[in-house]
């Protein structure tokens, strides 16, 4: 499960200016919630809307978990499909280099 | 195989599968308690080994095609162990009969033997699947793939001709019939298989020496594949078409195919060709950091703003949510 791990690294990097949001696809919002309640998260959760469908309409993602880092301009500096072996650690490098810019 | 894997994960919140006699309802059962079970584990370890748990159990039922797949994703993937993979997936397959079940583990296999390059077994089970008329367009796609990785080129094109029989909208709704798609939504999936293909064929014609064809077969794709929200255009259109540009010596149109894939989603290959254009263009590659860091952020998509809800209710614009830097994560409970 990945979004455990965005809240190991929302909780070491929030001093440093770093903001976490995640938007869960499905609008299946009782699993999310029980997940959200279990795994205990505590970063921004929004739902997406059915109608409105910001997730796949807007942003085109059919793949989970898709995960963008934005620059304090709004520029998307990172795009990444999936969440494997070593990915964290690459996503936490970004994280870092983007900061120190 | 990983998204393969990704969309199966997706699907199977969806998919009821019918129970007709007592053994399918115990397999039925079992597989949504290994699903569920499987939801709240975090090693690759568990999961393989619920997965497994259940093949081992019932190595035929509907979920059979399925719970293969996790179980070569994991043991394969996540775990690193091909070989073992694969062995426990013939094992699986040595014990289907069923016709049905038979020709979804088989289209598996496909997929298996292709991304461990096993090609001539790839080709025996596509061979057997094709008699049977069962090879559908994602099979076809599938030994396109595995052709390339393997830079047997012939077969990347006789596959790539193949499928093309399958680019029409009948063909499209039958391989997706347990989906009702609109008029539109056929056509545009229609256009896109016909793009995908154009892709493929054009990086293996490229590999075989014609490359002023393969470069007028990439513009056609252009307007052709899906693109992303960062605006890459998919079936790694970008990265072929750049790497072809290379090989021309265009390295102006080169490094704007190439800028966002190996900047942005970081991609290597894209990276280490955006830096030969930088070479070819500069005579050496001093400068190379201070150009990729600009380059970086001219080509880098501006993030629209939208409004969502939390579990609260409360409605948010994630422009109020944005920090120095901002994490944007889209999820899919499983």
């Amino acid at each position: 499960m990945e979004l455990p791990r965005l809240e190991t690294l929302w909780q070491t990097y929030r001093e440093k200016g770093l903001s976490v949001v995640a938007v869960e696809a499905a609008g299946d919002r009782d699993r999310a919630r029980k997940f959200i309640t279990e795994k205990n998260l505590t970063f921004h959760l929004l739902e997406n809307d059915k109608k409105e469908d910001v997730v796949g309409e807007k942003f085109k993602v059919d793949s989970f978990p898709t995960s963008l880092l934005i620059d304090r301009d709004g520029r998307i500096m990172y795009y990444h499909v999936g969440f494997e072996k070593g990915d964290e650690a690459e996503l936490e490098r970004e994280i870092l280099d983007l900061g120190q810019k | 195989m990983v998204k393969r894997f990704l969309v199966i994960l997706a699907m199977g919140a969806f998919v009821l599968s019918g129970c007709g006699n007592e053994q399918s309802r115990k397999a039925e059962e079992a597989y949504q308690k290994a699903v569920e079970t499987r939801r709240g584990l975090d090693s690759p370890e568990e999961k393989l080994a619920i997965t497994k748990k259940f093949l081992d159990e019932f190595p035929e039922s509907d979920h059979t095609a399925g719970m293969l797949s996790a179980a070569v994703y994991y043991q394969g993937e996540e775990l690193g162990d091909t070989a073992g993979a694969v062995a426990y997936a013939e094992t699986i397959r040595s014990q289907v009969d069923d016709p049905q079940i038979e020709k979804a583990v088989d289209k598996e296999m496909v997929g298996i033997y292709g991304e461990t390059g096993m090609v001539p077994k790839m080709l025996a089970v596509a061979d057997r699947l094709s008699a049977a008329g069962a090879l559908d367009f994602g099979d076809h796609w599938n030994i396109i793939g595995s052709a390339i990785k393997a830079e047997n080129w012939a077969l990347a094109r006789e596959y790539c001709e193949k499928a093309r029989g399958l680019v029409s909208a009948d063909s499209y709704r039958a391989d997706n019939a347990d989906q009702k798609f609109t008029n539109e939504e056929v056509e545009q999936g229609v256009r896109n298989r016909e793009g995908m293909l154009l892709v493929k064929n054009a990086w293996a014609r490229a590999n075989q020496g014609e490359v002023d064809a393969a470069l007028a077969d990439f513009a056609k794709a252009d307007g052709l594949v899906e693109r992303s929200y960062i605006d890459t255009p998919a079936h790694g259109l970008d990265l072929y078409w750049g790497k072809v540009l290379l090989l021309k010596g265009d390295y102006q149109s080169a490094e704007s195919k190439l800028a966002t894939a190996g900047l942005v989603t970081r991609n290597e290959e894209a990276l280490a060709g955006l830096k030969k254009a930088y070479v070819g263009m500069k005579g050496s590659d001093s400068g190379f950091d201070v150009y990729s860091a600009e380059l970086h952020r001219s080509v880098a998509k501006i993030v629209e703003d939208f409004e969502l809800s939390d579990y609260e209710g409360e409605r948010h614009h994630f422009s109020k949510l944005r920090g120095d830097v901002t994490l944007l994560a889209f999820w899919f409970p499983t």
